[in-house]
């Protein structure tokens, strides 16, 4: 055996739980998400070759059961309790504020450019390891990014200038 | 730009307390592997093995084919001592009659001569 099963699911189940919690929005879902896919990793072991070769099997595999799963229930994502918005407080501090209400917007992205940011910005992955885990052309990661961006950007502004 | 990566960045940290696996969620997947690796090896049902079928087929065969056919056999016998005792008395027939005629030639040409 070429890596160490105990070990790679101590190093990633972060990384694959926190993608499919990203995504499907409950916590009861993305558990049992997250669970079948370091299952279904186990039972690919033996093809394995390195604990960096298992990162990137776990993220390709949790980022594509992710998106299969919110195509799949079609309606907007179950909410838990976890993404219901605090009630506003004055003592909250601004930046936290703004902070929830970009993840909000990344939220009401589309599931492949809502990936490609989360990649990017969670993972820290550049756009050619974006393509790579998720089978798309470096320019289509590149289209993704820069429209998310965008309109992100324009919504912040036109939200502070409301405001 | 470079602000804005930032805030996005902090915006979808994985540190954030709430997109943490909850503790017991290794101890979770561990337990279901195992009982993954024994229903791989060791605990498939004998229904679902094509050996256990095969041998299913054998002993079916083994209880209901030698007695039928056994049965035909004796049955093809019985018809074949049939048909020679049947032959028998055929022939036993022909030649009485074979005779009969033989001595009726005899008697009609031994009279015109």
């Amino acid at each position: 055996m070429k890596v160490d099963f105990a070990g790679v699911l101590k190093d990633n189940q972060s990384m694959v739980f926190s993608l499919a919690l990203r995504f499907v929005r409950d916590r009861a879902g993305a558990e049992e998400l997250a669970q079948d896919v370091f299952l279904q990793f186990y039972q690919q072991l033996e093809k394995i070759e390195s604990p960096a070769h298992a990162t990137w099997w776990l993220r390709r595999t949790v980022c594509h059961r992710s998106i299969d799963e919110v195509r799949k229930r079609k309606i907007r994502p179950r909410l838990g309790l976890d993404s219901v918005p605090e009630p506003a407080d004055r003592s909250t501090p601004p930046d936290l504020m703004l902070l929830g209400r970009i993840r909000q917007m990344v939220d009401a992205l589309p599931e492949k450019a809502r990936m490609v940011v989360t990649l990017r910005y969670q993972e820290d992955l550049d756009p050619t390891e974006i393509a790579d885990v998720l089978g798309m052309p470096i320019s289509t990661v590149k289209s993704h990014l820069h429209r998310s961006l965008t309109l992100l950007r324009a919504r912040l502004q036109k939200e502070e200038v409301c405001s | 730009m470079k602000e804005f990566d930032d805030l996005m960045r902090s915006a979808l940290s994985r540190d954030e307390e709430s997109l943490k696996p909850p503790p017991d969620f290794a101890a979770k997947v561990l337990a279901k592997t195992v009982g993954l690796r024994k229903t791989k090896v060791i605990a498939m049902p004998l229904w679902r093995k094509p050996a256990a079928w095969a041998l299913a087929a054998g002993l079916s065969i083994a209880a209901i084919v030698p007695p039928s056919a056994m049965e035909y056999q004796r049955r093809r016998e019985a018809r074949a001592l049939e048909a020679k005792r049947e032959l028998f008395i055929a022939l036993k027939l022909t030649r009485v009659k074979l005779q009969q005629t033989r001595q009726r030639i005899q008697r009609t040409t031994r009279h015109t001569l």
